[in-house]
């Protein structure tokens, strides 16, 4: 049996691009809404533990952000304390707590939250010390920043 | 370019963790209060990360039915004496921590810790 292929010529249709601006407004949105500007430039490079059992910290108006971790310009192998845009003291927390506090509104000076982002491999004589240094500014609200997942060890 | 401006600029980390409170500065006079001695559970982390209860060394998942077992009986009176080495990670100080905040959601109560470091004592109610 014989069968003869008929074969046509194809012609590529041209894409309609009228629906280009919408697809790429949506997706612009999208992205402002989702995303916040980064404030902070980091200072130090911190891997934070991974938990099973994290919650979402407090709206960012009243989240208080103390870094921990190694300073990204020295290969030194210490651990550091980034309070805003650069490194600073433990003795310093105190005055950093205590402007960030000023800048709230009264609401949120009560809900205040500090979230401590500390590397898993801070040794805990570090952490402790910035912990005392919170609980002498009445700041007792913290949250130990965490990845929701397990870390590779 | 907007959208590539925003793509750049932006971050997208979540914000995520354990949260805890803090108990207020120590006071001048500060009272001590009477608890029993089988009222306290000592968990010890060391500098190696190892979790001890009662001298023996307790692996991280047994922790949480240790912790249940402990404080189920009488939550709101038991107390865990948490004795963290200076060198200990804070990774492992982070799990340590989950795990109690486990337990007590479990038994559905605030915990009640009191950690101590060398010499600082603080008291989470």
């Amino acid at each position: 049996m014989r069968r003869t292929i008929k074969r046509r010529q194809h012609e590529v249709p041209e894409l309609n691009m009228a629906a280009l601006p919408d697809l790429i407004f949506t997706v612009l949105f999208f992205f402002m809404i989702v995303t916040h500007m980064r404030d902070v430039e980091h200072r130090v490079s911190y891997e934070v533990p991974a938990g099973h059992d994290v919650e979402q910290v407090g709206h960012r108006k009243n989240v208080v952000y103390i870094y921990i971790g190694r300073p990204l310009d020295s290969k030194a192998d210490e651990f550091v304390v980034q309070l805003g845009n650069r490194i600073a003291t433990v003795d310093e927390i105190p005055a950093f707590v205590k402007e960030a506090r000023s800048s709230m509104s009264e609401e949120d000076r009560e809900r205040m939250t500090v979230c401590i982002r500390a590397d898993r491999h801070t040794p805990m004589s570090l952490i402790h010390a910035v912990k005392q240094q919170l609980r002498d500014v009445y700041a007792l609200n913290v949250t130990y920043s965490a990845l929701e997942g397990t870390n590779a060890k | 370019m907007l959208l590539v401006f925003f793509l750049v600029t932006s971050s997208m980390d979540s914000d995520k963790g354990l949260r805890r409170q803090l108990p207020p500065p120590p006071e001048e006079q500060q009272q001590a209060v009477d608890i029993r001695q089988d009222d306290i559970l000592t968990v010890k982390l060391d500098g190696h990360g190892r979790v001890w209860i009662a001298g023996e060394a307790v692996p991280l998942e047994q922790l949480q039915p240790r912790i249940v077992e402990f404080a189920a009986v009488a939550p709101k009176r038991r107390v865990i004496d948490l004795d963290v080495s200076p060198d200990a990670t804070y990774d492992s100080y982070f799990h340590l921590q989950e795990a109690i905040m486990q337990s007590y959601r479990r038994l559905k109560v605030a915990p009640r810790i009191s950690e101590r470091m060398e010499d600082g004592k603080e008291v989470h109610q």
